[in-house]
């Protein structure tokens, strides 16, 4: 980064945090700035390296006009804006979605698969034993199906959700560490690039 | 009880003020307490090492600025390791801002540790491209077709040498892939789409926050190796022999977790002796 | 037209790839191949709904005079200013390269960053031991955080290991259950949406 980009990020940053003492107007300029760009950039990104690559090269250098297609396709969605053809954006909608569907039904089997086998361990130790029950239980947990009554499932659920309740605790550790690191990660920003102290 | 009350009630900009000071104490002066260097990330180190010289690897990085502090030095290791092993990579993003964060990255190794490398022979990146698990199938059949045949520059990928060498994302042509994502889509999609029916290991890096999801996948072979985190990156960079902002980060965390204990354990002890002091 | 023509084409889109994948319908011709782009970029042109929702919401924001309208003008300025920029050059160059590099990475950053603080004050006010669930949720996260920080085998050597142990046991087995639970859901929503049950994507719910 240069100095300017420098100092411009180092505005953005403190712009930021003033909203941890209250919210105002530097902050919601920054924020709704970001959204602004972020938006745009998102958008100019699909462009360069979708649209403008299909129209330049393929429908207009090449010829091959079944480009034409997902164009007309990607374009129908616009459509839900005009109450009297908003019909038409179900087309599009319906061929991703299906296409998606279509995706989890042939593909999404295999981790799935992969997934089931490695919870066949032989149990011949005190883990791999609460393993299993772990796997099992949770899954217990997870019967929404039908009311459940034996004793198996109702109290195999209940001990399901302690291995859950495990699961999220360790989940929350970490997030607590990663957000840490963001926090440092500006904060050596702060202090490093910009204020030029210590390093 | 007054202590505690006031305690139990204080404003949490106090406590957030106290964080600023504490981890600008901690990177100001740092502690440097010794890390021990897990077994996870050494098998990451150790898988890189086992890539035969001069294969080609595909760099999946759709990760974003959210959790460049984490994802960024892990995934900035593995470029350095990779060009010590002269491997070649692809980078591909899911992510808005990856591929541009990716791109930065390897001219950054580029200029300060390997300045012969070339990009298109070395390292090439074919950018942004949405549609993630259909994406990721499309490159599994067709390269040029699924990239639209331009790299991030919008250049034609049949100008570069090593997109010739990869028709089609298979194990015929890529060693491994390497999924370096902030946690979505996560790398069962990548296994699904592109590893198994492709016979491609996949190896990943992963923010904190996503360690506990992603073991699971470790322990049933969707991974074969992962770098966990920041803790794993500051691992990986002492494996690799380049200290980086993840190293200098243990500290902090180490601070911070001390720091929330503490506030954690004197919230309770407030609450039960207030709660004893109410019901009395 | 309406309503069938959709669903055909939906039960059809998910047919072609599940006949090419089971049964190998199709894949000599390349035709998933053309599917695939055709998903792409058909699903990447819908970004700019995401710009229109912005313009619309905005756009009556200012009108209205609504409160903090002024920050909707920033945002539309920002938006249209780039996206003109980033069109016309391009995001990898120029002015919207500089952007990106100070502005947007910078603000993505800390927004994220701020996160911590509100975790911070959510686990003091929050993680009281009222119950043995609550108790066991904040045991685990502090073992966690102790094993995944250095500063946990500085105090006690070997801290780490209850850590992994955690992880790689009880955790690991609920995620994997979770997991699979959520790859059956995934598999029931699919099965649904192709046999045209589920209908929110027609602007209505489900049957």
């Amino acid at each position: 980064m240069t100095q300017w980009q420098i100092i411009v990020a180092g505005l953005v940053t403190l712009g930021l945090y003033t909203y941890l003492w209250k919210d105002n107007p530097i902050y919601r300029t920054i924020e709704h700035a970001f959204v602004g760009f972020y938006t745009a950039y998102a958008v100019a990104m699909v462009y360069h390296n979708q649209v403008k690559p299909a129209v330049l090269n393929d429908l207009i250098r090449d010829g091959e006009a079944i480009v034409l297609i997902p164009l007309i396709l990607g374009a129908m969605i616009y459509l839900r804006y005009l109450p009297q053809l908003s019909w038409v954006s179900r087309y599009p909608m319906s061929f991703w979605l299906g296409y998606g569907a279509g995706f989890v039904i042939s593909y999404q089997i295999q981790p799935l698969i992969q997934q089931i086998r490695a919870s066949f361990i032989p149990i011949n130790s005190v883990n791999s034993f609460l393993i299993v029950v772990g796997i099992l239980t949770t899954l217990m947990y997870f019967f929404f199906t039908w009311t459940v009554k034996d004793p198996v499932t109702h109290y195999g659920s209940k001990i399901g959700r302690y291995f859950i309740i495990v699961a999220l605790g360790a989940t929350f550790g970490n997030t607590v560490i990663f957000r840490v690191g963001l926090l440092m990660g500006r904060m050596q920003f702060l202090l490093f690039d910009l204020l030029r102290i210590g390093n | 009880m007054t202590f505690w009350r006031k305690f139990l009630n204080m404003d949490r900009r106090i406590m957030w003020g106290a964080m600023f000071l504490i981890v600008a104490a901690v990177l100001l002066r740092p502690i440097g307490l010794p890390m021990q260097i897990g077994s996870t990330t050494e098998k990451f180190y150790d898988f890189v090492e086992d890539i035969p010289r001069g294969s080609i690897v595909w760099v999946e990085a759709g990760f974003g600025a959210g959790n460049l502090p984490e994802v960024g030095p892990q995934i900035r290791t593995f470029l350095i390791q990779a060009y010590r092993r002269d491997l070649r990579l692809i980078m591909s993003s899911t992510g808005v801002e990856g591929s541009q964060l990716g791109q930065e990255m390897f001219e950054d190794i580029k200029s300060q540790f390997f300045p012969d490398l070339e990009y298109g022979v070395d390292f090439l990146n074919v950018g942004y491209r949405p549609g993630t698990m259909i994406y990721a199938r499309a490159l599994a059949d067709d390269v040029m077709s699924a990239t639209g045949g331009v790299d991030i520059f919008g250049r034609s990928l049949a100008d570069f040498p090593l997109a010739s060498e990869v028709p089609r994302l298979h194990g015929d042509y890529v060693a491994v892939l390497a999924h370096f994502v902030g946690h979505d889509p996560p790398p069962d999609e990548w296994f699904a789409a592109v590893g198994q029916p492709g016979n491609i290991p996949i190896i990943s890096g992963t923010p904190q926050m996503a360690v506990p999801q992603f073991i699971p996948f470790l322990e049933a072979g969707i991974i074969k190796a992962n770098i966990p985190g920041m803790r794993g990156a500051a691992e990986y960079e002492s494996l690799v022999g380049v200290l980086g902002s993840a190293t200098a980060g243990q500290d902090v965390t180490s601070s911070m977790v001390l720091f929330i204990t503490i506030l954690v354990i004197m919230a309770n002890v407030g609450y039960i002796l207030t709660r004893k002091d109410t019901s009395s | 037209m309406r309503k069938q023509g959709p669903m055909i084409i939906c039960t059809l889109a998910g047919l072609i790839l599940i006949f090419s994948r089971y049964f190998q319908v199709g894949r000599d011709l390349g035709m998933l191949t053309t599917w695939d782009r055709w998903f792409m970029l058909s699903s990447g042109m819908a970004i700019g709904v995401g710009a229109i929702n912005l313009t619309i919401l905005h756009a009556k924001n200012v009108m209205r005079r609504t409160q903090y309208w002024q920050s909707s003008v920033i945002l539309l300025v920002c938006m249209y200013g780039y996206m003109a920029l980033a069109i016309h050059q391009t995001t990898g160059a120029g002015i919207p390269l500089w952007i990106f590099q100070s502005f947007m990475v910078t603000a993505n950053s800390t927004l994220f960053s701020m996160v911590v603080f509100f975790i911070f004050s959510a686990a003091f006010r929050a993680f009281r031991i009222r119950s043995r669930e609550a108790a066991l949720l904040g045991l685990v996260a502090i073992i966690t955080m102790f094993g995944v920080a250095p500063i946990g085998d500085a105090l006690i050597p070997g801290w780490s290991g209850l850590k992994d142990w955690l992880l790689d046991v009880p955790n690991m087995a609920g995620f994997r259950g979770i997991q699979i639970g959520a790859y059956l859901g995934a598999f029931a929503t699919a099965i649904r949406i192709l046999l045209g049950l589920e209908r929110a994507h027609m602007g209505g719910g489900g049957r």
